[in-house]
């Protein structure tokens, strides 16, 4: 679990450092203070830099286009990866780019940056890749490589080869398996997970304790279902499949959707917490379909599983309901909830405010905004 | 129920425990001629004070200026 967290030179963060974390967190913050990227930011740490995380995120945003067309010379410094770094610049080689980890341990913080490494041929005829200085990458006559590299102490890996005219970089990662992940990590994004991936997911807990959590889950907007399947949708074999349900008071399954997108939006965030387990689950903005009637059930389901699995939970929201049912479930465990509030300081840099339990519940019984 | 005037939520605020301390203040300013450059907020108890200065702190937008007005007796 992550204690505390640390983000450097990562989208809009200078410098941010979060001293304390808790098994369930929550995160509010005006819009682009920086919510959204602090999850980007311990998606990426998770996944210790995985280029298939680092694709997602970059087309998650849209930011894959280059306006400059396809048969224009490219730069290296025109890689859609430039996005994640602070300005939308790449640093030049051996400069300090990204740095995630926790505050705690800033020798094993992960650093992506930009490297240099010129091939050598040895006398038996094979190559090899070595790391070179931005001097001498400028002053060598030898063909110099220029990748993203993902770097934790004195151990680097290159993860993307920056190259000049590439088409589609994430078609050429050196390994999809360079650095193995720091732990498991769920996301349920604003708009829920794609159809294909919650069906997967569905289909590694199904018929198991997990299964039956998630139909237990469900039952907190609609107690009478008492089972749930996922069924390919008529004639299409190719579509991603859909989400049936079973009730006690219909002889036919019906699907999910029928019952609103709560229900949906429900069935993701508890899915993607029973697959967390000894893991992350991020989730963009937790009301989104959910009443706030039922959001304090939801809360207190997730403090439970979270707690019983393991799992660290990092949620947005904009909504005062969400925050007052938080601090409600926070009641039952005052020492696994954290309250976050992003925010700019006066030099415009964002800061990470962490309210204690009493300051929120102080706030929330004086009616005093808090996001 | 509190007065919307002693309800102020603006830059510049005097927490006060009882609308009673509203009027005592509001009189007092009318009799020395203090500029009205800030608003009154009636809490409901001296409790109710302090939890409002801790949460106005820590709000993403807090006043510039916070006054707090307590009775220093203790009723209990």
């Amino acid at each position: 679990m992550l204690n505390s967290f640390f983000v450097e030179n990562f989208r809009l963060f200078h410098r941010l450092e979060i001293a304390r974390l808790g098994r369930v967190n929550l995160l509010v913050g005006k819009n682009n203070s920086g919510k959204s990227a602090l999850l980007e930011a311990i998606e990426i740490y998770a996944s210790n830099a995985s280029v298939q995380t680092l694709e997602n995120i970059v087309s998650g945003r849209d930011e894959t286009w280059n306006g400059k067309g396809p048969t224009q010379t490219q730069q290296v410094s025109d890689n859609p990866i430039k996005h994640l770094f602070r300005g939308h610049h790449l640093p030049g080689i051996e400069e300090p780019g990204i740095s995630l980890g926790t505050s705690s341990q800033p020798g094993e913080h992960i650093l992506l940056r930009t490297a240099a490494f010129q091939i050598e041929v040895d006398e038996e005829n094979v190559s090899r890749r070595k790391r070179i200085t931005a001097l001498e990458a400028s002053e060598t006559a030898s063909e110099v490589e220029i990748s993203l590299i993902v770097q934790q102490g004195q151990k680097f890996a290159r993860i993307i080869r920056l190259e000049p005219n590439f088409s589609v970089p994430w078609k050429r990662p050196f390994s999809q398996t360079v650095s193995h992940p720091i732990c498991i990590c769920q996301v349920v994004p604003t708009r829920n997970m794609s159809a294909h991936q919650v069906a997967a997911l569905w289909d590694s807990i199904a018929l198991t304790n997990f299964g039956d959590e998630v139909v237990c889950g469900l039952k907190l907007v609609a107690p009478e279902i008492t089972a749930l399947a996922f069924v390919e949708a008529d004639g299409e074999s190719n579509a991603a499949r859909i989400p049936y349900i079973r009730t006690e008071n219909s002889l036919e399954p019906l699907p999910l959707k029928s019952m609103g997108d709560g229900m949906t939006r429900l069935l993701h965030i508890i899915i993607a917490l029973v697959t967390a387990q000894n893991g992350i689950l991020l989730i963009d903005e937790f009301e989104n379909g959910l009443h706030w009637s039922v959001q304090l059930a939801v809360w207190r389901t997730v403090f439970r599983i979270a707690t019983d699995l393991n799992v660290q939970v990092f949620a947005t929201t904009h909504s005062s309901d969400c925050v007052s049912s938080f601090e409600e479930a926070c009641k039952e465990h005052p020492d696994d909830g954290a309250f976050i509030r992003l925010q700019m300081n006066r030099e415009g840099e964002p800061i990470a405010k962490i309210y204690s339990f009493e300051t929120l519940a102080d706030s929330l019984d004086s009616d005093v905004e808090v996001r | 129920m509190a007065e919307e005037w002693c309800r102020h939520r603006g830059e510049k605020v005097l927490l006060v425990e009882g609308v009673t301390d509203c009027h005592v203040v509001l009189a007092l300013c009318k009799a020395h001629k203090v500029p009205k450059n800030f608003g009154i907020y009636e809490c409901g108890s001296d409790h109710k004070v302090l939890q409002q200065l801790n949460a106005l702190i820590s709000a993403p937008t807090p006043p510039n200026i916070i006054g707090v007005l307590m009775d220093a007796d203790s009723p209990d």
